[in-house]
């Protein structure tokens, strides 16, 4: 039976949406059917992996203080992940963080909560600096293995999934859909598209900017990821009054002032271009260039400013944010 | 005896006009053809450059405008919902249309809401979460 369908529901602390147009796969099991396995794998994958959870695999893994750990094949695949991520981004993104993250004030979920407005947060702000990696990054002494279902690290030493997660949901979940024409699913912004039939009719996926709540860009998507970062949807306040966001220099531990305020990447999967959006947010304007050039994306300026990197480089104009000392 | 004078005539002996020979054909020819291969030449350089003569002058092409060709790609979003009928609605029956006694019968009106059009899709939007 044909058809197309597009579900959406809550999961990861985020907004889930699934699309698939299965007008080609008649005899074959519905689009119905196949956003229902994938939301249900989506469910899984949030019990399994979320850190707000107690019963969590991933949470009783942080606390376990075996040096060698048994764990399921979806735990090792985002552990690796992970790693991949921290590898390919020369350590910016860094999944060990997580003491870091919570002694910023990130140590609950935040679904449902807003975080402060750019107005609101940058006025605030340090002086503005890219982030840095260190050379003996705890990463490093994870071990993954896989032909005997164990992963190793020195006990203490827990795991974050934020930087790779959503993007690897989507990822995975869209190996659920082989066969199907043309499909797309978001978790929470971190997108994946695929199908044969997407590369003639792309799916069109706009950008929001961070500050305003607009739509300055357009990418019409008929394969691989495209994810954003930014600063303002998980940031809050510390006790003592300080701004604080999500995205922490592996060097110092605290949230980056980059001059960036969101970044969108374009990649070959969603975890990919998750991770690249986050490095490139991570490294300032100038690394950000080189970094989301190669494949394109976005870079939103501190005042609003709208870049698209890569070979079509434009910079567009955008009034100014009002009452924030920011000019447009 | 008669005096043999010449005859003398008061007119003054004509100039015989002088006559020119008919041209020779190669330089006529000749001319013909290099006029011609000129003529050519001209229309030829003046289309190569876009100036049919047959078409107007440039003055009209210059103050006509170029319109530039705008192609636009229009990639229609095909959305195929599934009607499904709307619940029936309590039958609702006609005072006394029914009589336990004979056979007539009202055939119960039953209303049905008109569906709701379905609502466009909301657009795809990747923004930090």
């Amino acid at each position: 039976m044909g058809g197309s369908t597009d579900t959406t529901f809550e999961a990861l602390g985020s907004r889930i949406r699934v699309i698939i147009d299965s007008t080609e796969t008649a005899g074959r099991r519905s689009a119905d059917s196949a956003a229902a396995e994938v939301e249900e794998f989506i469910h899984r994958f949030d019990e399994t992996l979320s850190r707000f959870r107690e019963d969590s695999e991933l949470s009783r893994f942080n606390s376990d203080e075996r040096d060698v750990v048994p764990a399921s094949g979806l735990l090792r695949t985002a552990v690796r992940a992970g790693l991949w991520a921290a590898e390919k981004t020369g350590g910016l993104v860094d999944p060990t963080l997580l003491p870091e993250i919570e002694a910023a004030g990130y140590h609950s979920s935040r679904t449902g909560m807003d975080g402060l407005t750019v107005e609101a947060l940058l006025p605030d702000t340090p002086g503005r600096h890219s982030a840095g990696a260190t050379e003996d990054a705890a990463w490093r002494d994870f071990v993954v293995d896989n032909a005997g279902g164990t992963i190793s690290r020195p006990p203490g030493l827990g795991f974050d999934p934020g930087g790779t997660g959503k993007g690897l949901a989507a990822d995975m979940a869209a190996g659920l859909l082989d066969g199907f024409p043309r499909f797309l699913i978001s978790c929470g912004g971190d997108i994946r598209v695929g199908g044969s039939k997407a590369k003639e009719v792309p799916f069109e996926v706009f950008v929001e900017h961070p500050a305003t709540g607009v739509k300055p860009h357009l990418f019409k998507v008929g394969h691989g990821g495209i994810a954003t970062s930014g600063i303002r949807a998980r940031s809050w306040r510390k006790e003592d009054g300080s701004p604080a966001h999500h995205l922490l220099d592996p060097a110092t531990g605290e949230p980056v002032w980059s001059g960036l305020i969101g970044t969108t990447a374009l990649a070959g999967t969603a975890m990919e271009a998750e991770a690249l959006a986050k490095a490139a947010l991570l490294s300032g304007p100038e690394g950000a260039r080189d970094i989301l050039g190669p494949r394109g994306g976005i870079l939103v300026h501190e005042d609003g400013e709208v870049e698209v990197a890569g070979s079509a480089r434009v910079r567009v104009r955008l009034p100014a944010i009002e009452g924030s000392g920011i000019s447009g | 005896m008669t005096e043999n004078r010449p005859e003398v005539s008061s007119e003054r002996p004509r100039k015989r006009p002088v006559r020119r020979g008919k041209p020779s054909a190669v330089p006529v020819f000749s001319a013909l053809a290099i006029l011609t291969v000129a003529g050519f030449s001209y229309l030829t350089v003046e289309l190569a450059r876009g100036k049919d003569p047959a078409l107007g002058s440039d003055a009209i092409a210059a103050v006509t405008p170029k319109r530039p060709v705008i192609i636009r790609k229009v990639i229609k979003r095909r959305v195929i919902t599934t009607v499904t009928p709307a619940p029936a609605a309590s039958p609702s029956y006609t005072a006394g249309g029914y009589s336990s006694g004979g056979s007539s019968y009202s055939a119960p009106s039953t209303s049905y809401s008109a569906p709701a059009p379905a609502p466009a899709p909301a657009p795809v939007v990747t923004a930090s979460s």
